[in-house]
């Protein structure tokens, strides 16, 4: 046991979220009472239609500024991009791309916006990031509800008010509704049903996969991590710290605009004024289940991240419902559970955080800076 | 000199995408193509409406239009095909076919008046119908 | 957001051949908001599970229900009406409300299950999109509704008729259009159509600002255009005060916008109902009580059975006749007698929508009305009225 310095129970307490998590699935799973090729499609559904946000999610955390709460500013770009495509009527594969193409710059310069004032709000970065999304969210929708159709052209009367401007609260996505998903139809039998494979989205994803692990290692990247690490240090190191951070938070901003549109593509509806809601906090929530803090994250977390939360999203409802005999009551089931969850995970983090620095402070190799540390 | 370098890369990078963008447009754009088999005057006659047309866009199944119907059919990218079939009367035999490809590029809708195109008219192509206005269905009282 | 629940629960218990199978022959699943969100929906879903029984103790009937917070969670709506498709058993499903996400779900369960029969209650989407998932969606019919209530208050004794309403609910095309038709119903009946603002309830004075307006206001708009006036709200918020000002002071009542025995009565009265919950004809009996002893009477109505309820059962026992084969569905008399089953006493009219702008009929988009209970007084046979032709075409 003292060869890796850590015990069963050690172990158990590093990775006590997944394995909650893992505990409640395993229960609520025969209580749903849903096929074993319904889970898996639905899984597969879920990971291509996420992956892509929470991915965004890692650079930010590389750089040491926590949890990037600030990429809903990405997803409202990503929007107004499908928006401005469904307005022009281009659909298929070229209307995502263009989407992608509009929302670009709309996210680079809330991007840069973003990182100047998380910059200045050094140490606070994901409450900061937290509001930051509200006050943008109010400058979304002011120019939603009232510029589109004025002072933005909007032709397309489906997708205006009757008064002549805005944005009708539900726009329909069937021109780009699944043209990822579907553009490599892939499908195998499994234990009674087919499964659907999203392969053109899996693609994708495995090709952002590839282009974070060689980030890492390139001189911006490695820029970053320093920075991860101590700010300070790097600062004198001579590397441009704010400058970076900035570029950091720009990068995930925009990645997030393609993950919404990729979220959104397999969605098909839009609620112009909600689907972004939940954006931040269902991707950092897969995150933190999956095992990552808000100084590490690491590819893997993503992954069993995005399975264990979006399977207790799909179980629990009818697990609850199944065990109490009420409808509803798995709804409340699902949102105390997950909602629950995400709190513990916080709370174990910080408090495996506290024990490891006690930990180090006994062995006298605790850090300079008490602020940051690898976990 | 090496600032303008930089200068002239990013020029050349943006006017890419910018080129990128519009091709995309170009290709993406959906048309809706109203099928008219109204009777219609110009310069003072009269073309009477069809008694049946078979409307094939894109080689996919026909559309039956019948006298006084609009259909609409819906193509992706800058052109499409179209065969018309002019049947002599109602359920009866093919009296005249015309195939053409059309070309709405960058534009929209547009509508086609099926009696002019019989007529062998030049001027066949029709503004489409102002534009259907989708009432907002409202939710409950908030 | 207060959504109505429609009572829609009409089961045929048509189980009397197959009564000692153990395990239905189909199932039905219904998905509603939750008693937070829409009660009087998810009471209709648990009349149709006591008469159907549960699916998952052999009866017919699976209950889902969709987030409180659905404009921000369609995930899990979309997620909940598809994992209705993983039963093989189950041949139709019922969203009543018809919210966001609703369209997405059928299409989901259109590729899987061409087979079950998807229907909308009171659908939040267009017409023409929810219509292209669904075999069936339902709305309340504002548009007749535009010439039959300014009917129903000449009917009752009313003079006058006062429209209260705001610049929000104005901006909807439904209730924006039905205004104008109303306008022009009441010059062809001969009464003065007047328009009142009040404060919007979401804005900055809130429901409590909004409330207290209206209390404040009746007595000089009685006083302004005399007690023969018939009021009419598009909010719920002002429901409640308008109801309790015309019982104490005079004025008609024809009908709430989404009317229902609940809405407004027992507040404005002081009803309690909490022994008759879901027995609609005890509700009303009771609420009539209490409107004729608050000297209410032949002024005051309502529709006897709430929307969201008959919404609910109506469209499972039409699915379930269709399956049955014992009803067609392009047929507006079959799905009819499903309303009326559940609404004893009380007659519903439907009718098909039509787009304003193309013209074109969508048989696919139901809308529907019941007839106007009058306290004291009865129906005032308002379904059997044949609103003419030229108020359909009335726009903003």
């Amino acid at each position: 046991m003292n060869k890796t310095g850590k015990s069963f129970w050690a172990l158990l307490a590093d990775n006590a979220v997944p394995i909650v998590f893992i505990v409640i699935s395993a229960i609520a799973i025969p209580l749903s009472g849903f096929s074993a090729s319904y889970l898996v499609q639905e899984l597969l559904v879920r990971i291509g239609r996420n992956s892509f946000l929470i991915l965004s999610l890692l650079i930010p955390i590389m750089a040491g500024m926590g949890l990037n709460f600030g990429m809903v500013l990405g997803a409202m770009a990503g929007q107004i991009g499908l928006i401005l495509v469904s307005d022009w009527s281009i659909v298929g594969i070229p209307g995502m791309v263009l989407a992608m193409m509009v929302g670009t710059p709309i996210a680079a310069v809330l991007g840069v916006f973003c990182g100047n004032v998380l910059n200045r709000a050094k140490g606070q970065e994901m409450v900061t990031g937290y509001i930051l999304g509200f006050f943008i969210n109010g400058v979304y929708q002011l120019v939603v509800l009232y510029l589109m159709g004025w002072v933005i052209p909007i032709t397309n009367p489906i997708l205006l008010l009757s008064r002549g401007y805005g944005i009708r609260n539900a726009v329909s996505l069937i021109g780009v509704r699944g043209i990822l998903d579907n553009l490599i139809p892939v499908s195998f039998p499994f234990m009674g049903g087919v499964v659907r494979v999203p392969l053109a989205t899996l693609l994708v994803i495995a090709a952002f996969c590839v282009f974070i692990v060689w980030f890492r290692r390139t001189k911006l990247g490695q820029d970053m991590r320093a920075i991860g690490q101590s700010q300070s240090v790097s600062d004198s190191a001579g590397i441009a710290v704010n400058r970076t951070r900035i570029i950091a938070i720009v990068i995930s901003t925009v990645l997030a605009c393609y993950g919404q549109i990729i979220y959104l593509q397999n969605m098909g509806t839009l609620n112009t004024y909600n689907s972004h809601d939940q954006a931040g906090m269902f991707s950092i929530a897969a995150l933190l289940i999956g095992g990552a803090s808000v100084s590490r994250a690491s590819i893997a977390n993503v992954f069993v991240g995005v399975i264990l939360f979006h399977l207790m999203f799909i179980v629990a409802p009818m697990a609850g419902k199944n065990l109490i005999g009420q409808a509803q009551i798995g709804e409340y089931f699902r949102v105390f559970v997950s909602y629950g969850i995400i709190a513990i995970a916080l709370v174990l983090h910080a408090w495996k955080r506290n024990r490891d620095r006690e930990a180090a402070r006994r062995s006298l190799r605790g850090p300079a800076e008490g602020a940051k540390e690898a976990a | 000199m090496k600032t303008f370098m930089r200068f002239f890369q990013r020029t050349v990078l943006l006017a890419l995408l910018i080129a990128l963008g519009t091709w995309l447009f170009y290709i993406g754009r959906e048309h809706r193509v109203f099928l008219d088999n109204k009777s219609i005057e110009r310069d003072g006659k009269n073309f009477r409406a069809l008694e049946q047309v078979n409307v094939s866009v894109n080689g996919g199944d026909p559309i039956e239009l019948l006298a006084r119907d609009r259909d609409v059919a819906v193509t992706v990218g800058p052109k499409f095909s179209i065969k018309v079939e002019v049947l002599d009367s109602m359920g009866g035999d093919v009296a005249r076919t015309v195939e053409m490809t059309m070309e709405p590029g960058f534009g929209k809708d547009m509508m086609i008046s099926l009696p002019l195109l019989n007529a062998a008219r030049g001027d066949f192509i029709l503004p489409p119908p102002g534009a259907a206005s989708a009432p907002e269905t409202k939710s409950a009282n908030p | 957001m207060k959504k109505f629940v429609v009572l829609g629960l009409l089961v045929c218990a048509l189980f009397v051949g197959t009564a000692w199978a153990d395990e239905a022959a189909f199932h039905i699943g219904i998905m509603t908001g939750t008693v937070s969100q829409s009660e009087d929906d998810l009471r209709g879903a648990e009349l149709m599970i006591q008469k159907y029984g549960d699916a998952s103790k052999g009866g017919m009937i699976t209950h889902v229900t969709y987030p409180d917070n659905f404009m921000s969670e369609m995930e899990t709506t979309i997620t909940q009406i598809a994992g209705l498709a993983d039963d093989p058993k189950m041949k139709v499903i019922v969203v009543n409300q018809g919210i966001p996400g609703t369209t997405e779900g059928f299409r989901r369960v259109r590729e899987k299950r061409p087979d079950i029969l998807l229907f909308a209650g009171e659908a939040h989407e267009d017409p023409g999109v929810i219509t292209s998932a669904a075999d069936m969606a339902i709305n309340t019919d504002n548009i007749s509704r535009g010439y039959t209530i300014p009917l129903g208050a000449k009917k009752m004794g009313a003079d006058t008729f006062v429209h209260i309403s705001f610049p929000r609910h104005m901006s909807y095309e439904t209730l924006g259009r039905r205004r104008a038709i109303m306008e022009e119903a009441c010059k062809d009946l001969g009464i003065k159509f007047v328009f009142e603002t009040a404060p919007d309830p979401t804005g900055d004075v809130g429901v409590a600002g909004a409330q207290q307006y209206i209390l404040e206001r009746m007595p000089a708009w009685i006083e302004q255009y005399g007690k023969n006036a018939a009021f009419f709200c598009t909010n719920d918020a002002h429901t409640e005060p308008l109801l309790k000002r015309i019982a104490e002071l005079g004025g008609y009542f024809v009908e709430a916008d989404l009317p229902s025995p609940l809405m407004g009565y027992p507040g404005a009265l002081g009803i309690d109902l909490s022994k008759e919950s879901g027995n609609w004809p005890a509700i009303l009996k009771k609420v009539e009580q209490a409107v004729i002893d608050a000297g209410g009477k032949d002024r005051m109505g309502t529709w006897a059975f709430s929307y969201g309820y008959t919404n609910s059962a109506a469209l499972a026992e039409f699915g379930k006749r269709i399956v049955e084969g014992k009803a067609k569905m392009d047929s507006l008399k079959d799905l009819i007698a499903c309303y009326n089953e559940y609404c004893p006493g009380s007659k519903w009219s439907a009718s098909y929508y039509t787009d304003a702008g193309t013209g074109v009929r969508n048989k696919k988009f139901v809308l529907v009305r019941q007839d106007t209970y009058v306290f004291g007084k009865g129906t005032l046979g308002l379904t059997e009225v044949e609103v003419p032709e030229k108020y359909f075409s009335i726009s903003k």
